[in-house]
């Protein structure tokens, strides 16, 4: 498989502050590739030096196998991109942005209207040609933002943070719509800060932090680098002293924690940690309500790397 | 052409907001060129009446017809014959002249001999020299009569016959070394403060279109794209050129009609339009320039103000350039709006064309064009420099 983005020993600095450390990255043509990291680690910075909008310190960005700089039009036309905040002509209706925003890659006037006409199918616009942005609710108008970048059909898209403040269902729309269009032939680039959405969509997944690229791998590759297994959690009323000591020598038992009622059990990998707890609960005759059991997640991956959250809880 | 025809949609768009502000323009277009005729000083100078007194000692036939003089163009007030009097009068400011007029008066001149009017003014009122000159004027022609031997009387008669003759009087001007009268001609208050309109018109109308291609969302939305930037730009100012030529001719057409179409027959017309399509390039580039610096239409809003009332004060259309210090008018310079006026001199006092009056107004125009390609420059350095942030 051909890379269709290889950046090597990529620096960009503001000031004193280092936005991108020697960052290394290579796509391969067909993945659906999410950059994921918290705020402030680079994601961003990674898309707009990418794309040469942004002037960096140091480094190689090729794009399809050439280098790509600001006046690298040829390559361009096969880029799609959707930022972050939503990038449309208030005046215009959607047909009409996205007429115009096609017309930037294809002058030919009869092609951009059958493209205009299959990127409103693809976003499921067709009942809101005729309305202006304003009339929009925050879904429909990120999937108006989605049709201006996509419409001339490029073979590389890159979407940057794109169900921002989005409700559940058009964030599924958004990602099903991703889905799709990997399936009929582009490479996707993805920047969040969900891993959820990383999870369900990517094929492969870089994590980033401070400007360096922490891991890469699939979702699986990147949960066996950790030692932490399954998660289990369990309401039970009083545990004494004597019981915690107990479940903690438990096989494969890595963290343990008994706050407001709950047990809340993290192992390292191996089989029947739940048999083994359950046991337990019914030789020392202990009540117990709800019990969970959740797999490792990405934000347990990037704890274990960096010893923070990847979610910005603040 | 997607980047053209895209920026007329916006225009259609806004169409409201720029009939609005076509309309407030027409208005004060038509405000100032009524208040400039109203206001144009070279046909203001009107004989000021001054209060005055009189004090006759003399009580004679010269004294009382030098008093009758006086008393046509000044209002006459009656004091007392007394030296605290005078100084009362004079200090109340209920008279700002007093003439004196001393005993045997008439038996001095009829001798020929140097006779002395005692005047008496308030400090520093200037009214009082005009009474001054006038009697200066009466005395003068009078003793002109007399070493002509005529009698008193009939000197008296002349003098009054030669007095009552008015000058009409013109500016004359030189132009090309040779002296030439001309009045300002119909269009000249038109297009003296044209420039406002089209400046504030012109901004306001070209930025708030072009700031909507320039929110910094879109524009990396358009830098991202294939479409060269160089082309992007060509579509944006031949919009913008088209655009703005549309509204300067909407401009000149009202200006003709506003002077009942006196204009039309005359070739300064023709010399006009050409200075204000190329002033109008200037304003181009201006807001070419002010859009790609600019973040909000607030921002061009507040610009559009500056510039108008900055290029109009300090380039000579609201206060004339002859009643501003040396070091103004040398700061002028630097202003596009001070060769527009120079240019719209030449055509208002031009009579014919003239190689030198051609030589004159082109370089006029010329400096302005070069303002626009200067501006124009700097936008486009701008716009690449803006292609990559840092």
């Amino acid at each position: 498989m051909e890379a269709v983005v290889k950046i090597e020993n990529l620096v960009k600095r503001y000031g004193d502050l280092v936005a991108l450390d020697h960052f290394n990255l290579e796509i391969m043509e067909g993945e659906v590739f999410g950059l994921l990291g918290p705020n402030g680690s680079g994601k961003s910075t990674t898309i707009h030096c990418l794309l040469s909008l942004l002037q960096y310190d140091k480094g190689d960005i090729k794009v399809f196998g050439e280098e790509m700089k600001p006046d690298s039009y040829h390559l361009k036309k096969d880029i799609g991109v959707i930022m972050q905040n939503v990038a449309v002509f208030n005046t215009l209706t959607v047909e009409e942005n996205i007429d115009y925003f096609c017309g930037l890659y294809v002058s030919d006037k009869e092609e951009r209207k059958k493209l205009v006409e299959e990127a409103i199918d693809f976003v499921e616009l067709k009942d809101f040609r005729k309305f202006y942005p304003k009339k929009l609710s925050g879904g429909l108008l990120r999937r108006l933002n989605i049709a201006c970048g996509i419409a001339h059909k490029p073979k590389l898209i890159i979407l940057d943070e794109p169900t921002v403040a989005v409700d559940p269902q058009s964030r599924n729309n958004i990602l099903e719509g991703i889905k799709r269009l990997n399936q009929e032939g582009a490479t996707i680039i993805y920047t969040t800060h969900y891993m959820e959405e990383v999870e369900q969509i990517c094929t492969r997944i870089a994590i980033m932090d401070k400007g360096k690229c922490i891991a890469v791998g699939t979702k699986e590759e990147l949960k066996n680098m950790v030692k932490t297994g399954e998660t289990i959690q369990v309401e039970i009323p009083s545990l004494t002293e004597e019981n915690l000591k107990e479940i903690q020598q438990l096989p494969h038992t890595y963290k343990m924690n008994y706050e407001n009622g709950v047990l809340k059990v993290q192992y390292t990998k191996g089989k029947h940690n739940l048999i083994h707890l359950l046991d337990y609960f019914r030789e020392k005759d202990i009540v117990f309500g709800r019990v969970t059991s959740e797999l490792p997640t990405l934000n347990d991956v990037f704890l274990e790397i960096t010893g923070k959250e990847l979610r910005d809880r603040s | 052409m997607q980047i053209f025809k895209t920026y007329f949609r916006l225009v259609n768009r806004k169409k409201n907001v720029m009939l609005i502000y076509i309309l407030v323009f027409i208005g004060l277009a038509t405000a100032f060129t009524k208040m400039g005729k109203e206001n144009d000083t070279i046909k203001k100078y009107t004989q000021q009446s001054v209060d005055i007194a009189v004090i006759d000692r003399d009580q004679s036939t010269l004294s009382k017809a030098l008093k009758k003089y006086l008393g046509e163009h000044n209002k006459i007030v009656k004091i007392k014959d007394e030296e605290k009097a005078i100084k009362d009068e004079l200090y109340w400011r209920n008279v700002e002249y007093i003439l004196i007029i001393p005993k045997n008066f008439q038996e001095q001149v009829e001798q020929n001999k140097n006779v002395q009017l005692i005047s008496k003014k308030v400090e520093d009122a200037a009214n009082a020299t005009y009474v001054d000159e006038e009697v200066t004027s009466f005395m003068n022609l009078l003793q002109f009569y007399q070493k002509s031997d005529y009698s008193i009387e009939d000197a008296i008669s002349h003098v009054r016959e030669d007095l009552k003759q008015e000058a009409s009087v013109s500016m004359v001007l030189k132009e090309n070394g040779e002296s030439a009268e001309k009045e300002a001609n119909e269009g000249y208050y038109y297009f003296h403060y044209l420039p406002y309109v089209l400046i504030a018109i012109g901004i306001l109308a070209v930025s708030s279109i072009l700031i909507m291609f320039y929110q910094e969302d879109l524009r990396k939305r358009c830098i991202c794209s294939s479409m060269e930037l160089k082309k992007q730009n060509r579509q944006l100012i031949l919009a913008n050129t088209l655009f703005c030529m549309g509204i300067t001719v909407v401009f000149i057409i009202i200006g003709v009609i506003l002077t009942g179409g006196e204009l039309v027959k005359q070739v300064n017309l023709w010399f006009y339009s050409i200075n204000a399509i190329i002033f109008m390039l200037v304003i181009i580039s201006l807001s070419f320039l002010l859009a790609n610096l600019m973040n909000s239409e607030t921002a061009i809003n507040g610009c559009s103000n500056v510039f108008s009332l900055g290029f109009c004060f300090l380039g000579g259309i609201f206060v004339p350039l002859s009643i501003m210090p040396d070091a103004v008018v040398k700061a002028a310079h630097f202003v596009p709006s001070y060769w527009y006026v120079m240019a719209n001199e030449n055509v208002t006092y031009m009579t014919k064309v003239t190689p030198s009056f051609l030589k004159e107004f082109f370089t006029n125009v010329g400096v302005e064009f070069c303002f626009a390609v200067a501006l124009l420059s700097v936008g486009l350095m701008v716009s690449k420099k803006k292609r990559v942030y840092r």
